[in-house]
């Protein structure tokens, strides 16, 4: 019975020093993980959407292999919703490996717009869920993540539109010049149309016109729209406005002019 | 019958000094161990605050029960004390790694680190320590058993 036993308490102990010196070593290699998150580019991909790819760069010194390394980002609303997510999944990073790639994220306008409106005029703040994942050395799961507010700039921020200029055109026309300006907060440019039609006080159109917006990230924009209206009289007017850019769409705006 | 019992009282002295000699060099070996550890560890102890604490912990007790379990070599309770070690180890895990999930917060990030496998790993190599200690004991009754027998 006590080579049983004795043979029992030899094998204890050696995996006990296995189970030690491995987990020693796995908590010891997690300091030579490292992880870094670049600037995004910004596109304009279908459906509205923006897609934000962010450099991401992965190197793993360590003693292991690092498997199944989950990388998701989500954006949150003021309410709460997601308006945009991104998942980067890297099954495994060897030993001794770097691994550069990028880390998308659809940012869904209709979804950030759509409900509120009040983004494209002012300036706020979005609450970013950052959450990372892997297997240390394997088969340890480890999981970081983060709540943060990212600044977001508003793409019509300060959106004015000046008293029109009436010039008489010919016998029945006029010409409206409207002028109008704003200034892009955002990290994103955009193209996009503005359409502007004039009713009279009984709702009949009188004119109309449209011309071509090309807003560059961060920089203030002013345009002026010409519009040849009939010259009937008329003592009060109102003035429809559509925005339409390759991902929101903004209208239509009443305003009113004349007494 | 003075020369056996003078041989005996040497037999005994000889016995306890080498048994003291063991016990120190087992605590030594501990002492060795905790410092590496504390090196090796010193990283994660960044992350994990107490770590260093909960280690140097363990290590008293369970350098206390070694002690005492030695101390108590030839009897039946050197056996007991080694059970009561490897229950205390399972204890002590089970409470110090939070069930095996361990949730840590720095500023506005959350850390959790899953050492389920870990644990359980840990929990059978100590079940199969304490096994060990119960067989040692019943062995050791055994033997006194057929020593009178005999």
């Amino acid at each position: 019975m006590i080579v049983p036993i004795k043979i029992i308490g030899i094998v204890g102990a050696v995996c006990w020093i296995i189970l030690i010196a491995f987990s020693a070593s796995a908590i010891y290699s997690m300091k030579d993980i490292q992880f870094s998150l670049g600037q995004p580019q910004i596109s304009i991909i279908e459906n509205s959407e923006l897609l934000f790819s962010f450099p991401l760069s992965l190197t793993n010194t360590g003693f292991y292999n690092l498997r199944h390394f989950n990388l998701y980002t989500g954006i949150m609303n003021k309410d709460g919703s997601e308006v945009a997510r991104g998942f980067t999944l890297i099954p495994i990073i060897a030993q001794g490996q770097t691994i550069n790639t990028t880390h998308d994220m659809k940012l869904n306008s209709t979804a950030l717009f759509g409900f509120n409106q009040d983004l494209l005029f002012n300036d706020s703040e979005l609450r970013v869920n950052e959450t990372a994942s892997m297997n240390a050395a394997e088969v340890v799961p480890i999981q970081a993540s983060s709540y943060l507010s990212v600044p977001w700039g508003a793409p019509l921020y300060n959106l004015m539109f000046r008293t029109p200029e009436v010039l008489v055109y010919n016998a029945t026309h006029l010409l409206t010049n409207i002028k109008f300006s704003f200034e892009n907060h955002a990290l994103f440019g955009f193209t996009g149309s503005l359409r502007i039609r004039i009713y009279s006080d009984a709702g009949v159109p009188i004119g109309g016109g449209k011309t071509i917006i090309d807003a560059s990230p961060r920089s203030p924009y002013s345009g002026n729209i010409e519009i040849y209206a009939s010259s009937r009289t008329v003592t009060r007017v109102h003035f429809e406005v559509l925005l339409t850019t390759q991902f929101f769409k903004y209208g239509p705006l009443e305003i009113v002019y004349g007494s | 019958m003075e020369a056996k019992e003078t041989f005996d009282v040497k037999k005994g002295i000889r016995k306890n000094i080498s048994r003291l000699l063991k016990t120190t060099v087992k605590v030594i070996l501990a002492i060795i161990v905790y410092v590496l550890l504390s090196q090796v560890l010193a990283p994660a102890s960044v992350f994990i605050p107490g770590l260093q604490d909960m280690i140097a912990t363990f290590l008293l007790v369970y350098v206390a029960l070694m002690v005492v379990s030695d101390l108590f070599s030839g009897t039946i309770f050197q056996h007991f004390f080694s059970g009561a070690k490897s229950l205390f180890v399972i204890a002590y895990l089970i409470f110090s790694l939070n069930s095996g999930l361990l949730d840590y917060t720095f500023g506005n990030v959350n850390l959790i680190l899953d050492v389920r496998l870990f644990l359980i790993v840990a929990m059978l190599l100590e079940l199969v320590g304490f096994a060990k200690s119960m067989m040692q004991a019943v062995n050791f009754v055994s033997e006194k058993v057929e020593l009178a027998a005999v």
